[in-house]
């Protein structure tokens, strides 16, 4: 047998590291939980066979002795570095020889690791490593050998392989089994037969769409005879709307997707349009290579279209923060440290963040080289603190197809509405019926603004439990209408009272003075009275007295001293000019305040005073241009105005005619009541087309600095501790750069998806592999580097990575090649002999099986019972979750501080729907394993625990799902409890039940129904679970027993299990 | 639980005995956890033989004063007010405007036979320093809660790594079939850097903190839905179970089947296990008066560490309960007072029941915040309101029980308090200490993960013999 084994290593076939399928010590077989065991067969037997440096040595040294003598150089022992192959054979400080090619005898490395002596003993005794005898010897054997060299694997750039023959009988649909079978024979095993249809597209729905299929997709499937009928599911699945949002939940691990900022506050942001343009990039199958230039650098394509800039939502997905007293400087590191490592983690498969503190122990990777790459995302225009902001910019409108239809619409209406009020004015037959009066007395009027109440939509604030004091006569002073408000300063500092968010707001004309009524208090005067206006911000403001106030020491239109206090005892009316403070033209104010420093004030009527034409007047053009010219009126457009400043005498007809309809249209009152039904029909759609602009949601992107912030080597990754600044660039010892790329963000894409770089086409292979197998063919899908699993089947990665290019990064067709493969289509049930020989179906001698993702597991109760949502994309929802959750982690002033359940429909969207507070993630998610979307995470773990019990059998969500998956059972499943049953076994498990299982299941079926018919109460209590409405016209004994049923086969092993 | 259907990691010294790829191996062990054989022996530890069974680990969340609890400094009465500038390496966001030397509002004592020093404000407390091993050596790193919790809490100060008591029950394991190894007992507000603090990390989920709410239902979707008995779920599970096994019997070699149906018994009888340990009925009056139970003041502490007991009792092999709110920055006298207050008597009660149940021998408790605080202080309400600021180069840390060194104070701080200065050890040593007292090997448990192996003291560190009897 152990002969057996060594002959097996020596020919083509290479067994995957942990692939244990060797024949072992009997002790070693009584624990397989020891896959580790074929090895100390591998390096007892290895002296029939050549040694592989790549395969046995490297991996040696990398754990053995890198972290001394490796890549590291500011860590480096002896200056001895053991990962180059110069390095190795020269001469030592000491003038030894660390290896000399084909004598271990004359070789220190091997003296060293085979010292018995503690002081010279290599790993040192303290360093906690160990090299076995074994090891030793595989090790003295190479240097015997030669000690041949080569370059790690994973950053030589994969070959086209050869496709091994077809295996004589055996089943072959792909290139993919030619390189499986010729291992698995190699192995002395055979493959499995094809699974039965029910499996088949149960394996296939669940791995395509991340749902089961339903009873009329197993039946039509069933029932279709043709050659090709399997292949005619996978066709209608991969065009499924459904198989975009699965393969982009997955994606949505690796962006770190999450709806709010992560730190501190952990508000909410708006990041979801990023969300569904993965799941529209996959559902339109773009090309990956593309997918990953436009999530990475879209901003930076010539042209960029709004979608592509929605891609680049990708790297604004990491965690941010607004934490009062944190250094910007620090934050602009972590964000783009994270983006790195991202970026690494994603594309490369290579784990960076060791090299933001110090060179790669173990891959090449140089700290310099980290920082270079950290530069790419040190310049972007994002702010270190997110503000707690739902859109920290830069974000863009993401408008829906509808909104964008919409807004068309309004476009073409309003254009509609001004032809008609062009055509109204052209037929207005006009004669100025004074053209040569002078101008007579001008009326002018208050609009008061604050009177006796606040404006519509104000919010009362200011210093004090109750800030606006309301007070009438005759214990004070009342200027106009009921009431006035009052005030007294009791020490120095500055008290006010005042509003924000007025919804009716006060329009500011052109020459337009404010006002406000005031009285001081003769016994008790204030120091200073301060107005202040807001137009969106405060720094309006007029000042009279001492200048004590808000911005005291200024005098601009933030603080505009209007000198001293005016007469104590009697209402004054103050008034300033808008354009004294600063505002404009066209603003409106939505907040005043009244301020003062001590004493005692009254304040009464306050707004704006115009000037304007009486009704007569404002019939003569020449009276309003008159009015124009006193410099009183509202202000024109440009173009009028010109015309204005032309002689009356000079114009010409054409500016005549403009002027006059210009008139017209503004300020004749006969014409304005002729255009009122267009006028009005407009001024809604503008209001439309406001109320529109807000529903349009906004998306975080990137975008550069046009200044680039200096990136430098940080030592330790300490932000403060700056060394050499080094320029953006890409680790060249992986691939070239590409000549004539930007050295921005576009460059580093476009090196990612160069044809021949060695590691992005096999990384991203192999996570799809890990998506349809369970595990990848490097199993570490995140680590491709000298840490990582090698390939179980290096061939096989090398020919999917360049078939994957050379189809054009086509993913669907790459999918579909998978699932094609008979190696997929395999039946999943094992024999001893195969779990034996290979635990962990490492060589895929049987169809494989594992835990469904979180997601899949609720989405699947969810479908069955028929709540599912059938909607793609949109805002995150809140669907049930245990009370109390966020509250804990809820910092006062968080938006997300307080849980609010959603209703109606969005309790059963998709999972990937639901929204993922980062200090908090959606329990029965976490529980499942789902990661929480702090970092980015490429492979999730998939653990059995009592918790996740917990969750299937008593979440609110599951167990609703149960009741109306029983309602959906006895009205969809046949007239007869078996036909019922077997319906609901079919919807979740694709099969039919087995003798022994419709027997159990109908006799506790039988069993609660009797109960519950004896309990109706207890029937009612359990049919009331979860906020959807029952069936009312089912009996509720009946529901309730099989609700016992459905949630029983939901909890089901096989049910959570894809097979 | 965890003996049936946790994952399994090959010891470190067997996988460096055998030559493998190793991070296909620890991996392989790590992500296929539901479809490895159960061991009777699938924990990595002990490694040693242990002082330890358990831990209970009683953390002082926004940095207690070294100064005014159990590290007292004449030197400080002596320069109250005068003027105090700080090197430009010890500046903290918050240190600007003019500093000053702040005494302790405090009086001390000497307590118990070994005379150890505490504030006289420690009524109980003072009662059980013979039980004690008082540290001045540790210090930490970062100025900042989060940072700073997470790095007491997980050794990481970015957080993202396994919880202190994630690490242990996967070196060792839970004792209880029917509650999980790593309870914590949380405020109704989580403290800085939420539930990160005791996150299971890269470890599997099964190994991360189960926080116990302090209201409402303790574990989640603990309770079977409204309208179905108890029995009725029995029967269920039953025929579940029937129907897995089945299943598995036409799959040979599914291991990951037969740890579902564990899963499944375990979490039916954590329905039940549960509210009992948290019912408190059956404590008799006296014991939830030495608690302070019923208190207004000391109730909320008082309760964590009944239960704590309550759950070590049981098996619990890592309990954290958390006390919130020692962030003094000003009226300390007042601010530290009320806490001492609301811990005091909680504390001292576990010591002396843990004692006289003859747990506290094999019982570890460590008590300590995420930092201390500073000798210095701006000139607060004219000195009248003075507090204490963050210090992550010194702060308050005892042990008992658990094979510590009792009624001794190791280590020192300098004559102001500034800065550790005698058995100076970074938390990281803590850490390995702490391990190290529960048979644990700080080197040894590892676990594979982004690139390399990672361990609690991230690079290794060295247990601090002066702490252990």
């Amino acid at each position: 047998m152990a002969s057996a084994a060594c002959v097996m290593m020596g020919v083509a076939f290479r067994p995957p590291p942990s692939a244990n399928f060797s024949p072992q010590p009997a002790d070693m077989l009584s624990n397989r939980a020891l896959p580790v065991a074929v090895f100390l067969a591998t390096a007892t037997f290895v002296s029939a066979e050549d040694v592989d440096f790549s395969r046995d040595i490297l991996p040696l040294l990398s754990d053995r002795c890198f972290k001394c003598h490796g890549p590291d150089e500011a860590n480096r022992e002896a200056g001895l570095r053991l990962d180059h192959k110069d390095a190795i054979l020269t001469a030592l400080e000491s003038g030894n020889h660390a290896v000399v090619a084909g004598d271990r005898a004359k070789s220190s490395v091997f003296e060293r690791i085979s010292s018995s002596e503690t002081d010279l003993k290599m790993p040192p005794v303290d360093s906690g490593k160990k090299l076995s005898s074994a090891e030793i010897e595989l090790i003295g054997k190479w240097i015997d050998q030669g000690a041949a060299w080569a370059d790690h694997w994973a950053f030589v750039p994969a070959k086209d392989q050869p496709v091994p023959a077809a295996q004589a009988g055996w089943n072959v649909t792909n290139p993919i089994d030619n390189f499986i079978q010729r291992d698995v024979k190699a192995a002395g095993l055979t493959p499995s037969e094809r699974a039965s249809r029910e499996t088949l597209i149960r394996r296939a729905t669940l791995d395509l769409t991340g749902l089961p299929p339903t009873v009329a997709e197993i039946d039509s499937f069933l029932a279709d005879k043709s050659e090709n009928a399997f292949e005619k599911v996978v066709d209608r699945l991969l065009s499924s709307e459904k198989y975009g949002e699965h393969l982009g939940r997955f994606w949505l691990d690796a962006a770190r997707y999450g709806d709010t900022h992560g730190l501190h506050l952990d508000n909410e942001r708006s990041v979801w349009p990023f969300r569904d343009w993965v799941i529209n990039s996959f559902n339109n199958n773009q090309r990956f290579d593309q997918f990953t230039i436009e999530q990475l650098a879209g901003d930076l394509l010539p042209n960029p279209t709004l979608s592509q800039r929605v891609a680049t939502g990708f790297n604004r997905c990491n965690v941010t923060t607004s934490e009062g007293g944190s250094i910007d400087e620090e934050y602009y590191v972590r964000y783009a440290v994270d983006r790195v490592e991202t970026t690494a983690t994603v594309f490369l498969g290579l784990t960076a963040g060791c090299a933001a503190c110090h060179d790669h122990k173990f891959d090449p990777l140089t700290q310099k080289e980290f920082y270079q790459l950290f530069s790419y995302y040190f310049s972007l225009t994002e702010r270190a603190m997110d503000g707690n902001a739902l859109l920290p910019p830069p974000a863009v409108k993401v408008p829906t197809p509808s909104q964008v239809a919409a807004k068309a619409q309004y476009a073409a209406d309003h254009a509609a509405a001004t032809a008609e009020i062009r055509k109204i004015l052209a037929d207005f037959d006009y004669k100025d019926p004074a053209p040569d009066a002078p101008l007579g007395e001008l009326s002018q009027s208050d609009f008061v603004w604050i009177d006796d109440a606040l404006p519509a939509g104000a919010k009362a604030q200011g210093n004090g439990a109750n800030p606006w004091q309301f007070v009438g006569a005759p214990d004070h002073p009342v200027y106009r209408g009921k009431l006035s408000t009052v005030r007294t300063g009791t020490d120095a500092s500055i008290t006010q009272h005042f509003f924000t968010d007025a919804t009716d707001k006060l329009k500011i004309g052109e020459n337009s003075r404010l006002f406000a009524y005031v009285y001081l208090d003769p016994k008790n005067p204030p120091e200073t009275i301060q107005l202040q206006f807001n137009d969106g911000q405060w720094d309006h403001r007029a000042t009279w007295g001492a200048d004590k106030a808000f911005n005291a020491g200024r005098n601009d239109v933030t603080n505009k001293l209007q000198g001293k206090l005016p007469e104590l005892g009697k209402w004054v009316r103050l008034e300033v000019p808008a354009a004294d403070v600063g505002l404009k033209p066209g603003s409106e104010l939505n907040g005043w305040a009244f301020t003062q420093v001590k004493g005692t004030v009254h304040w009464d009527a306050a707004g704006v005073v115009t000037t304007s034409l009486s009704p007569e007047q404002s019939r003569s053009l020449f009276a309003w241009e008159q009015f124009q010219k006193s410099g009183k009126a509202p202000g024109v457009p440009d173009n009028i105005r010109k015309i204005l400043d032309v002689d009356r005498a000079k114009r010409n007809d054409a500016q005549k005619t403009q002027l006059t309809r210009y008139f017209l249209e503004k300020v004749h009152p006969d014409a304005q009541a002729k255009l009122a039904g267009p006028i009005a029909r407009q001024a809604e759609i503008n209001r439309k087309q406001q109320e529109l602009e807000k529903a349009i949601p906004s998306t975080l992107v990137m975008e550069d600095r046009k200044d680039p912030r200096q990136a430098h080597i940080l030592e330790r990754g300490e932000y403060t501790l700056k060394r050499d600044p080094v320029k953006s660039a890409v680790p060249e010892w992986i691939a070239p750069a590409v000549p004539g790329a930007p050295s921005n963000r576009l460059g580093l894409a476009q090196w990612l998806v160069q044809e021949d770089h060695p590691l992005t086409a096999r990384v991203t292979v192999n996570r799809f592999w890990q998506q349809f197998f369970g595990i990848g063919l490097v199993r570490t899908s995140e680590d491709f580097g000298v840490q990582g699993e090698r390939p179980s089947h290096p061939e096989l990665l090398d020919w999917l990575a360049r078939d994957f290019v050379k189809s054009g990064w086509d993913v669907k067709k790459f999918l579909k090649q998978i699932v094609m493969s008979s190696t997929y289509q395999q039946a999943s049930v094992v024999t001893a002999d195969k779990l034996a020989a290979d635990p962990e179906n490492r060589l895929l001698s049987h169809g494989p099986r594992f835990r469904l993702d979180a997601e899949v597991i609720r989405d699947q109760a969810l479908s069955v019972s028929g709540l599912l949502v059938d909607r793609i994309g949109g805002k995150s929802v809140k669907p049930y979750q245990p009370a109390g959750l966020w509250k804990p982690v809820g910092f006062g002033g968080s938006n997300t501080a307080t849980f609010v359940q959603d209703k109606g429909e969005k309790l059963y969207r998709r999972s990937m729907y639901t929204f993922w507070k980062r200090t908090s993630p959606p329990p029965s998610m976490a529980t499942f394993d789902a990661p929480n979307r702090e970092t980015c995470t490429v492979r999730r773990a998939r653990t059995n625990t009592p918790l996740q019990a917990l969750v299937l059998m008593n979440d609110v969500q599951f167990v609703e799902a149960a009741r109306r998956f029983a309602e959906r059972t006895v009205v969809e499943g046949g007239d007869n409890p078996a036909s019922q049953l077997s319906w609901a076994f079919r919807s979740v498990l694709s099969r039919r039940p087995s003798e022994t299982e419709l027997k159990s299941l109908l006799s506790l079926y039988e069993e609660y129904r009797t109960e519950f018919t004896a309990n109706p109460e207890a029937a009612m209590k359990l049919l009331a679970v979860g906020e959807s409405a029952r069936n009312e016209q089912l009996n509720a004994a009946n529901v309730a027993a099989w609700t016992m049923v459905t949630h029983l086969i939901l909890n089901l092993s096989e049910t959570v299990t894809r097979g | 639980m965890t003996e049936l259907q946790h994952s399994f990691l090959p010891r470190r010294e067997v996988l460096y005995g055998l030559g493998s790829s190793l991070g296909a191996v620890a991996l392989s062990a790590i992500l296929h956890a539901d479809e490895k054989q159960p061991s009777t022996n699938g924990h990595p530890g002990p490694h040693h033989e242990a002082r330890a069974k358990r831990c209970i680990f009683l953390m002082m969340e926004g940095g207690p004063s070294h100064l005014d609890t159990f590290d007292p400094k004449l030197e400080l009465t002596k320069r109250h007010l005068q003027e105090f500038n700080r090197g430009g390496e010890e500046q903290s966001a918050m240190s600007s405007g003019k500093r000053y030397f702040v005494k302790s509002p405090f009086e001390f004592i000497k307590a118990g036979e070994s005379g150890a020093d505490i504030n006289r404000r420690f009524e109980h407390l003072q009662t059980c320093v013979d039980d004690i091993c008082f540290y001045r050596g540790a210090f930490v790193e970062s100025v900042n809660h989060p940072t700073a919790c997470y790095h007491v809490n997980t050794g990481n100060r970015f957080g993202g790594d396994p919880g202190v008591g994630a690490w242990v029950n996967y070196g060792l394991g839970s004792q209880n079939d029917n509650l999980p190894g790593f309870v914590v007992l949380p405020n109704t507000s989580y403290p800085q850097g939420g539930a990160a603090n005791w996150s299971n990390g890269f470890l599997p989920a099964e190994y991360q903190g189960t926080p116990f709410r302090p209201a409402g239902s303790p574990i989640l979707d603990l309770t079977p839905p409204r309208g179905m008995t108890r029995k009725q779920q029995r029967k269920n599970l039953d025929l579940l179970a029937t129907l897995n096994r089945q299943h598995l019997q036409s799959r040979p070699g599914r291991s990951e089947l037969e740890a579902r149906l564990n899963s499944y018994e375990l979490a039916y009888r954590m329905q039940t296990e549960v509210p009992e340990v948290l019912d408190l009925e059956g404590e008799t009056p006296a014991t939830l008066e030495m608690y302070g139970i019923g208190n207004a003041k000391t109730d909320s502490f008082g309760r964590k560490c009944l239960l704590a007991r309550r759950l070590v009792e049981k098996g619990v092999r890592f309990v954290q309960a958390f006390a919130s709110n020692w962030d003094s920055h000003d009226y300390i006298e007042r601010a530290h007072g009320s806490l001492i207050r609301s811990v005091d008597r909680p504390i001292a009660a576990l010591l002396k029941d843990l004692k006289q149940r003859g747990l506290l021998k094999d019982t570890l408790v460590i008590f300590c915040g995420e930092f201390g605080r500073t000798p210095d202080n701006g000139f607060r309400g004219g000195g009248k309101s003075y507090g204490r600021d963050h210090n992550a180069n010194a702060m308050a840390m005892w042990f008992a029980g658990g094979g510590t060194r009792a009624g001794h104070t190791v280590g020192a701080t300098d004559e102001i308090g500034e800065k550790a200065a005698e058995v100076r050890h970074h938390i990281r040593d803590v850490h390995v200490t702490l391990l190290h007292l529960l048979g644990l090997d700080d080197n040894k448990l590892t676990y594979y993960h982004a690139g390399r192996f990672k361990q609690l003291s991230q690079f290794g560190g060295q247990v601090i013999n002066e702490l252990i009897d």
